[in-house]
């Protein structure tokens, strides 16, 4: 007997932009408070094994963690910003490690949760496309994480929206480390548990209806970004 | 001359729909063979069990009366006179138009009867839908009973495998050895599966006609994927065929019917933590009828 892996993946944005206002050290404190909440969540399911790897993407996309980890020792290593953001290049990179042998045929939905300051500077519709070409990056729940204003902007929003590819699910919006806390530990907890159901859906239709009935965004404290 | 085969089944709760408070989703109907002459006869079904599928426990119920009732007759009508080829091309084309027709008749009927409530439909945007008699129901009130279903006939002359959706059938011979009489059309990742509340159901039946041949399969099990994926790999998935005959063998079908739900209340605690059916076809040894 065993537990049905469920692949959870952080892309994390580690652009220079990330170091205007203390963005980067906001995310890095973020995540690192969010773990021990995955821990919890994934402890309370036994009928989950959920392993967490981690990317982020500058100049280029790279592993920080590219064998998948059992949550329970996962630890999240500080990411430091500079660059630009190639983001495109990271949800490439995340379509192949979403294939066979990475990932087997009875792990439950994964999980990819996007989080980032603004625009792509490369071709983030070919990424994007690639990653979606593969079973397992249509099928997973994808989430984004917006940090400021610059993210708040028609143009990324628009690309935010076509990467979750879900009516029924925005992007969570971070103007203050506070906020950006409360939508990491989210992603961390509610949608971790969520995807954990071994509920069956229709070929086709909206996989990630519950999620997207529980997304409420939570209320920050003043701008900062 | 034919073997004398007897049916058993189990359906357990799962421990996630324990904790969440949601019914068994799951399904299960059979008719055993009272002589040689007759069919034995399994039906299981799945349901979704997803938000939209509120009422797929009934849809799963639905699913596997329909189909056990629709596989008497079909048995009934393709006696010994009927070529086999005419039998296959019924089982491959008639039937499954029958039990699609037949499961969205009953649906309906149950909607005339216990008509969906706005608390039903509080989670979702749109009202519930007003189902009147003789008036065909939008798509959504179909998924609200979504199911999958698997089915099995074992006559005097022919086996009968028939699946939609996910969920499993394997055969396992007098060797031990384990296979799939149905090769899936597709892939399904994650959760996904085809559904008897689509309008490809049709598209997605596959339905397989072997003639009966001495000694195989020894054994025919029926489960909801549930069951699977308790295991890393079909191999380990695989070794519970063997192991099911290999009890049957040792202590006989009645001690494999006592003990059928405990082992899979077990597996289900310590694998996928879903609802988990099982149907078995297990013919005796050294019978004939």
């Amino acid at each position: 007997m065993s537990a049905r892996p469920l692949h959870f993946i952080w892309l994390a944005d580690g652009s220079g932009s990330m170091r205007v206002d203390g963005k980067i050290q906001a995310l890095n404190n973020a995540i690192r408070e969010a773990i021990p909440h995955m821990q919890t969540v994934a402890r309370e399911n036994p009928h989950a094994a959920v392993l967490v790897r981690a990317m982020s993407f500058a100049d280029h996309a790279q592993w920080l963690v590219e064998k998948p980890v059992p949550v329970g020792e996962f630890r999240w290593v500080d990411l430091e910003a500079g660059g630009v953001t190639a983001l495109g290049e990271a949800l490439a990179m995340v379509g192949d490690a979403l294939e066979p042998p990475f990932i087997s045929d009875r792990a439950l939905p994964p999980v990819i949760a996007l989080v980032t300051d603004g625009l792509p500077t490369d071709d983030f519709h070919a990424g994007l496309n690639h990653l979606m070409s593969k079973p397992w990056g249509r099928r997973a729940l994808r989430i984004v994480v917006a940090i400021g204003e610059d993210a708040a902007a028609t143009e990324a929003q628009q690309i935010f929206r076509a990467f979750v590819a879900n009516d029924a699910l925005r992007p969570f919006q971070a103007n203050n480390p506070e906020a950006l806390v409360e939508h990491i530990r989210w992603v961390s907890t509610v949608a971790l548990k969520s995807v954990s159901a071994p509920s069956s859906q229709v070929a086709g239709s909206s996989p990630h209806a519950v999620v997207a009935a529980g997304a409420v965004a939570p209320t920050g404290n003043a701008d900062v970004w | 001359m034919s073997s004398i085969w007897t049916a058993i089944s189990a359906s357990v709760r799962g421990n996630w729909h324990e904790q969440s408070g949601q019914k068994n989703q799951d399904a299960v109907r059979l008719k055993n063979p009272r002589t040689a002459a007759d069919a034995l006869l399994i039906a299981v079904s799945d349901g979704h069990g997803s938000m939209r599928s509120f009422r797929s426990d009934r849809g799963s119920v639905l699913a596997a009366e329909c189909a056990l009732r629709l596989l008497k007759n079909f048995a009934r009508r393709t006696g010994p006179s009927v070529p086999l080829s005419r039998v296959r091309r019924q089982a491959q084309q008639r039937w499954p138009q029958e039990l699609v027709a037949a499961w969205r008749r009953a649906v309906r009927a149950d909607l005339i009867r216990d008509p969906f409530s706005p608390i039903d439909f509080a989670a979702f945007p749109e009202s519930p839908p007003v189902i009147k008699p003789g008036a065909e129901p939008p798509r959504i009130a179909y998924l609200a009973y979504g199911a999958t279903l698997i089915v099995v006939a074992v006559t005097r002359r022919y086996i009968l495998y028939a699946q939609l959706g996910d969920g499993d059938i394997l055969t396992v011979g007098g060797d031990g050895k384990v296979s799939r009489p149905l090769k899936r059309h597709h892939k399904f990742y994650a959760n996904e599966t085809a559904s008897l509340c689509t309008s490809e159901a049709l598209s997605e039946f596959q339905v397989r006609v072997d003639p009966v041949r001495a000694g195989r399969p020894a054994l025919i099990m029926l489960s909801t994927d549930g069951y699977a994926n308790c295991f890393g790999n079909d191999e380990g998935f695989f070794s519970v065929g063997a192991d099911l005959l290999a009890y049957t063998r040792r202590h006989g079908a009645v001690f494999v019917d006592e003990n059928l739900a405990k082992w899979l209340r077990d597996s289900s605690r310590d694998g996928s933590g879903d609802d988990i059916t099982v149907g078995l076809a297990v013919r005796a040894m050294g019978r004939t009828g």
